[in-house]
């Protein structure tokens, strides 16, 4: 009976399922005021409009979100989707870094995130420097990248959409890859992007960055994130997808 | 609760002028861990600019929000005053236009304020970068 009430909790989307029973590498909740701060050990980042420098990992793998910078820091915006709080970066200067998480495929993320407008050559991870390694990214040629690039930094996009992405409302992207193929997800939906059958998973240390190649910066709100150090099966990503759209309320 | 980071600070500078713009930040509003930043890659602490959008960039952009003490500090260096250097603040959260060294934009005190309207103050474009290859 116990059993049959957690399947019924999850299939409805329900709020019993914690991150936490698949053991996430990274999990950054925006919605969990007791997770960001000014700086490491300053301030709480509470009201509206305060900067956060210190935005604590929940998975308990110490990939805390860091900003050591005052001119570079992201600010805090309070009630913003589903009455909950995001982090915003401002698309010019404003970032955050996770220093050296190690992400080896197969793995598997989740992001609830608006990006607020184009103006981010590329949108969510990298290290900025010769062995960049990016989620999604924005060039001249606008159009959007979706990359899971290896740690030689060859360039193995398995996604590209035909014109630039852009979010104007929340969305919830998701991938998972076993080393060798991977899947992509926006609201639960497959990806219509080309899809490339052969491109090898990104490897390595990972230095997260909430900013562009080159220089370029990000702008965006980011809700909550969750990464894995295993590839999910469709099951499961409707599992935790369930659970950050009854949470954010991302798609009907 | 309200924010003591009541003022949002927007700055751009010429690409000559950006190593000495660091260098004021950095004075005046420090980092939390008392580590100097690199003034050699400006690219790491603003976006880049041109009047085209192309490279090479000609100007560095940055945005922030300070408290009034740390407002002062600025000021009081001639952030807001050194050549080659623009400078807007507005409030934070609201965003309200308070102050600019751009005599065309003072008349718009009071007016909600946001980045994109200093870029169309100064005719800029952001840089889109060509996909590595």
């Amino acid at each position: 009976m116990i059993s049959l009430d957690l399947g019924l909790w999850r299939r409805s989307g329900g709020t019993s399922f914690n991150p936490l029973t698949l053991s996430p590498a990274l999990w950054l909740d925006a919605a969990d005021s007791a997770t960001l701060f000014q700086s490491n050990g300053g301030s709480a980042a509470g009201a509206d409009g305060d900067p956060v420098g210190y935005w604590l990992d929940k998975s308990g793998n110490n990939n805390h979100a860091t900003q050591t910078s005052g001119s570079n820091k992201p600010t805090l915006k309070t009630v913003i989707q589903n009455s909950k709080n995001i982090v915003r970066t401002n698309g010019t200067s404003s970032f955050m870094t996770i220093s050296t998480m190690t992400m080896n495929a197969p793995f598997s993320f989740y992001l609830v995130v608006k990006k607020t407008n184009v103006s981010a050559v590329l949108e969510l991870a990298g290290n900025n420097a010769s062995s960049n390694r990016y989620l999604f990214e924005n060039y001249s040629d606008s159009k959007t990248y979706y990359p899971f690039k290896n740690s030689s930094n060859t360039s193995l996009n398995i996604f590209v959409s035909g014109t630039m992405d852009i979010y104007s409302s929340f969305v919830l992207l998701n991938a998972s890859t076993d080393g060798t193929t991977g899947t992509l997800k926006r609201n639960n939906v497959a990806t219509t992007n080309t899809p490339q059958s052969s491109a090898s998973a990104t490897n390595g240390s990972w230095n997260l960055l909430f900013k562009g190649y080159g220089g370029s910066f990000s702008s965006m709100d980011l809700a909550e994130t969750l990464w894995f150090q295993s590839a999910h099966d469709d099951t499961t990503q409707t599992l935790v997808i369930n659970y950050l759209n009854a949470k954010w309320g991302v798609y009907a | 609760m309200s924010t003591i980071w009541i003022h949002q600070v927007y700055v751009v500078s010429e690409a000559a002028t950006m190593p000495g713009a660091i260098q004021a930040l950095d004075i005046a509003f420090p980092c939390d861990d008392g580590k100097p930043r690199d003034p050699s890659h400006p690219e790491y602490y603003a976006s880049k600019y041109s009047a085209s959008g192309n490279l090479p960039a000609t100007h560095y952009g940055a945005a922030f929000v300070v408290t009034e003490p740390i407002r002062q500090s600025l000021e009081s260096m001639g952030l807001d005053t050194t050549p080659g250097i623009t400078y807007w603040r507005a409030s934070n959260p609201e965003g309200i236009l308070a102050a600019s060294s751009v005599p065309a934009d003072q008349g718009k005190v009071g007016q909600p304020w946001a980045w994109e309207d200093c870029l169309a103050s100064m005719s800029l474009q952001l840089i889109l970068e060509p996909k590595p290859q």
